[in-house]
């Protein structure tokens, strides 16, 4: 399954970084690899926002459908993963 | 269109359940810390990013904008903020509603919540569903999510209140829409269950009522076949699998299980994968077809069966030989036997039809017991009877059963008072290793029928490819004949008989001629026999006295009064119908004909068969004046009986003996005798067939008394006659 995530950053803070990091480690060893994640830094790309984002950062999983947000602790490994994961859905 | 709309409300129930979770999460986030900045959109829509630094004016914007009422309470429940939102779904301005208190626009009993979730110290973020009172005291339902936050050390509680009024309205849709369907279900007459996992997890009470259960029983849970009577159970343990196997299509069968009480249910079932409750299932409609089926199977026995004998029908007859056919290796046969009982119309005509059909019943009963197990013996109509005979090794293997029928008619049939002897005819056709159609075996066996008919009854016969075309032409003939007569197409010729004594013409025998086509004659020896098996014999014998009577009456109107007779020849066949004088009659009224202008010539084997009515008809025509005359004198067994019977008035010596006068003595001798017996009898005696000068000498001399033949004439027509009459 093909994954394709945007987090939606304000900068680089220690949250933000925190959030990279576990996201990356996720998408190499949970997902495979089958991941592109964009990374969209509202400071410098203010226009870029397709989604009603509320806080920063945020990170939406644009695909598989349906489009998810995920806000709170991105630095929580499980926690990502868990809200990440389709099939717990169905 | 109802799908439709239900799945609408169960999308826009799954829409406001996720923008729920979504800001529950986002007010999570918040509270616990996990914000970098807050994405504000102004009226326009155009974002702005804020950072999140303690600041409340980003955070008030945030919640002023959001699409869900958003109010912050303290301890005591006194509003410390609302957003517009919320104070349009209470139907007040936001300044008179920031600083009361949120009991005034809740229920007390929704009141003891909020105190309790104050109260509590461990309950830091919840949800529930309360009912809003607006200043117009119309009432919302309404879905908080709240988080309890700390601000300066004083703990607040900051609500999200989303309105689920419409949500509440379309859950009531669904549950009316379930209700509808339940009620539909319920009140059903066929009884419904669904089953899953091999348990039924729902059932009406039509289902209850159906299979004879106590109406109290809850089904869930339970295996259907335990339903059922223990015999039956094993057959119902396949039929759900079966039904299980694929579910896609859904399948219609029609079974016979027995109730729980043991009484058989023919029932029709139709079975249906689906999904129920989230679980593959399937949907069983049942619908009891007993009382269906009697009728059914009712009808079905009184379309192959005869009402009178409870033997099997012609319709019948078609499948079972079909069947024998279809069950049976090619090397064995089957035979077919068409077995008519011989005069059976005589116990009709003299005993009445309710005699009859007793007697039938009766044959029908002694024909069951006389063949062998795995016969079929069955009633085409009337006293026909076929009897279907499969699994014949060899064609002589049907000889032992064909003669134990004939022989069974050997006992006497009492019906009632009367004592009735019969006896029975077969035709045996015996199916081909190409196996024929059925109707050409019957066909060929009536053909055998025919054939054991003629050999005088009280026996069997072969079909044979003989017969087929000698049946062939009969039936050939037998159409053109029936043709001919409806249009006249028959001539009637004469042959004059001339008196010896004065040399006179004073008689004609009319006689038949059929000539179809030019080039063609048929022979009366040929469709006379046709004529009076098939009983067309009444219309000619009709056509050819009027035709007679007619001629004659022009002949002695118009022309001579030398005239005296003419002479008729009637069937034997005519000759046993119990109309025939009437109808002689009303034909020479219509003509205005002298019936004592008639003779009718009989011929010997007339009187054989049923001597009763001959006798009676015989006795009614002499009556009324007309002359009887014995054709072919000599040549039959009874030729005296005749004489013993009737005052004949005529005799007419065969031509057989004519022809031998001048070459044969005993011939002449036998002639010489007739004369002197019928003379002694008062009849006058007619010779036939007289051809030459020698045989109208001879008959002159020993004082016959007329005669007729080529000398004379040959038969004529009706205007040569005439002709022939008045010539000096």
């Amino acid at each position: 399954m093909k994954y394709f995530l945007r987090l939606y950053i304000s900068g680089i803070t220690i949250k933000s970084n925190k959030a990279i990091k576990t996201i990356k480690t996720i998408c190499e060893n949970e997902l495979d690899g089958n991941v592109t994640l964009e990374v969209i830094d509202l400071y410098q790309q203010p226009l870029s926002i397709n989604y009603d984002i509320e806080i920063l950062p945020t990170l939406v999983r644009v695909s598989p459908k349906p489009i998810k947000k995920i806000v709170g602790n991105l630095s929580d490994r499980e926690y990502v993963l868990y809200n990440l994961v389709v099939n717990k859905e169905a | 269109m109802k799908k439709a709309s239900k799945k609408t409300s169960e999308e826009q129930i799954q829409n406001l359940q996720s923008r729920i979770s979504d800001l529950e999460n986002t007010f999570l986030a918040i509270q616990n810390g996990e914000v970098d900045a807050l994405v504000l959109k102004d009226k326009k829509g155009k974002s702005s990013v804020f950072s999140l630094k303690g600041a409340e004016a980003p955070y008030r914007f945030m919640v002023e904008t959001m699409l869900e009422g958003a109010v912050t309470i303290s301890k005591d429940g006194t509003i410390m903020y609302c957003n517009k939102i919320f104070s349009e779904m209470i139907k007040r301005s936001q300044k008179s509603i920031i600083g009361s208190s949120i009991y005034f626009y809740i229920s007390n009993h929704d009141s003891n919540f909020f105190k309790k979730i104050m109260k509590n110290r461990k309950n830091k973020s919840g949800r529930h569903e309360i009912i809003l009172i607006a200043k117009d005291k119309s009432k919302k339902e309404v879905y908080l999510s709240y988080i309890k936050l700390v601000i300066d050390n004083s703990e607040y509680l900051s609500i999200v209140v989303s309105d689920i009024s419409d949500l509440k309205q379309l859950e009531k849709k669904v549950y009316e829409n379930e209700m509808l369907y339940r009620e539909l279900v319920e009140s059903s007459p066929f009884g419904i269950f669904i089953e899953s996992n091999q348990k039924i997890v729902f059932a009406n009470s039509s289902l209850k009522r159906m299979l004879g259960i106590s109406s109290e029983l809850n089904l869930s849970g339970k295996k259907i076949y335990n339903l059922f009577h223990s015999k039956s159970r094993a057959e119902i343990r396949d039929y759900m699998h079966y039904l299980n196997d694929d579910v896609i299509f859904e399948k219609q069968s029609e079974v016979s299980w027995r109730k729980i009480d043991g009484q058989i249910v023919d029932l029709e079932i139709v079975g249906k994968g689906l999904i129920y409750q989230g679980n593959n299932a399937i949907q069983v409609i049942i619908n009891d077809i007993t009382e269906r089926k009697k009728i059914e199977n009712k009808l079905q026995y009184m379309a192959t069966h005869d009402p009178l004998t409870g033997l099997l029908n012609r319709h019948a007859i078609e499948d079972m030989v079909e069947h024998s056919f279809s069950v049976l290796q090619p090397a064995n046969r089957t035979a077919i036997l068409f077995l008519d009982v011989d005069s059976f119309k005589d116990v009709n005509d003299t005993l009445g039809h309710p005699i009859g059909d007793e007697l039938l019943k009766l044959i029908a009963a002694r024909l069951s017991n006389n063949v062998r197990k795995g016969d079929t013996v069955a009633r085409l109509g009337g006293d026909e009877f076929i009897i279907i005979i499969p699994n014949l090794r060899c064609e002589n293997d049907v000889i032992p059963v064909a003669t134990k029928l004939l022989k069974s008619f050997n006992e006497i049939f009492r019906v009632g008072p009367y004592r009735i002897k019969l006896t029975a005819s077969i035709g045996i056709s015996i199916s081909s290793v190409h196996r024929q159609k059925v109707k050409t075996l019957l066909k060929n066996a009536d053909i055998a029928l025919y054939q054991a008919k003629k050999k005088g009854r009280n026996n069997f016969q072969f079909f044979t490819r003989k017969m087929a075309s000698a049946t062939k032409t009969r039936v050939s003939i037998e159409r053109k004949l029936c043709d001919a007569i409806s249009e006249k197409k028959l001539d009637v010729f004469y042959q004059p008989q001339i008196e010896l004594k004065t040399g006179n013409i004073i008689s004609a025998e009319a006689l038949v001629r059929w000539i179809p086509t030019a080039n063609e004659m048929i022979a009366p020896s040929i469709f006379i026999p046709i004529a009076e098996e098939t009983g067309l014999i009444h219309a000619l014998g009709d056509y050819v006295l009027q035709s007679a009577f007619e001629e004659f009456m022009n002949w002695k109107k118009n022309y001579t009064n030398k005239i005296k007779k003419i002479s008729i020849n009637l069937s034997p066949v005519q000759l046993m119908q119990p109309n025939l004088v009437r109808n002689i009659i009303k034909i020479s009224k219509k003509i205005g004909f002298d019936l004592s202008f008639l003779t009718i010539e009989l011929t010997e084997n007339a009187l054989v068969t049923n001597l009763t009515e001959a006798i009676l008809n015989l006795e009614k025509l002499q009556s009324l004046g007309i002359a009887l005359s014995i054709d072919d004198f000599g040549t039959g067994y009874s030729s005296f009986s005749y004489l013993k019977y009737f005052t004949i008035n005529e005799v007419k010596i065969d031509l057989s003996f004519v022809k031998e006068i001048g070459k044969d003595m005993k011939s002449e001798s036998i002639i010489q005798t007739i004369i002197a017996m019928a003379h002694k009898l008062k009849a006058n005696v007619v010779a036939e067939g007289v051809d030459t000068k020698v045989q109208f000498d001879f008959l002159k001399l020993n004082g016959c008394d007329m005669i007729q033949g080529y000398y004379i004439s040959p038969p004529i027509s009706g205007d040569d006659f005439l002709k022939f009459i008045l010539s000096p």
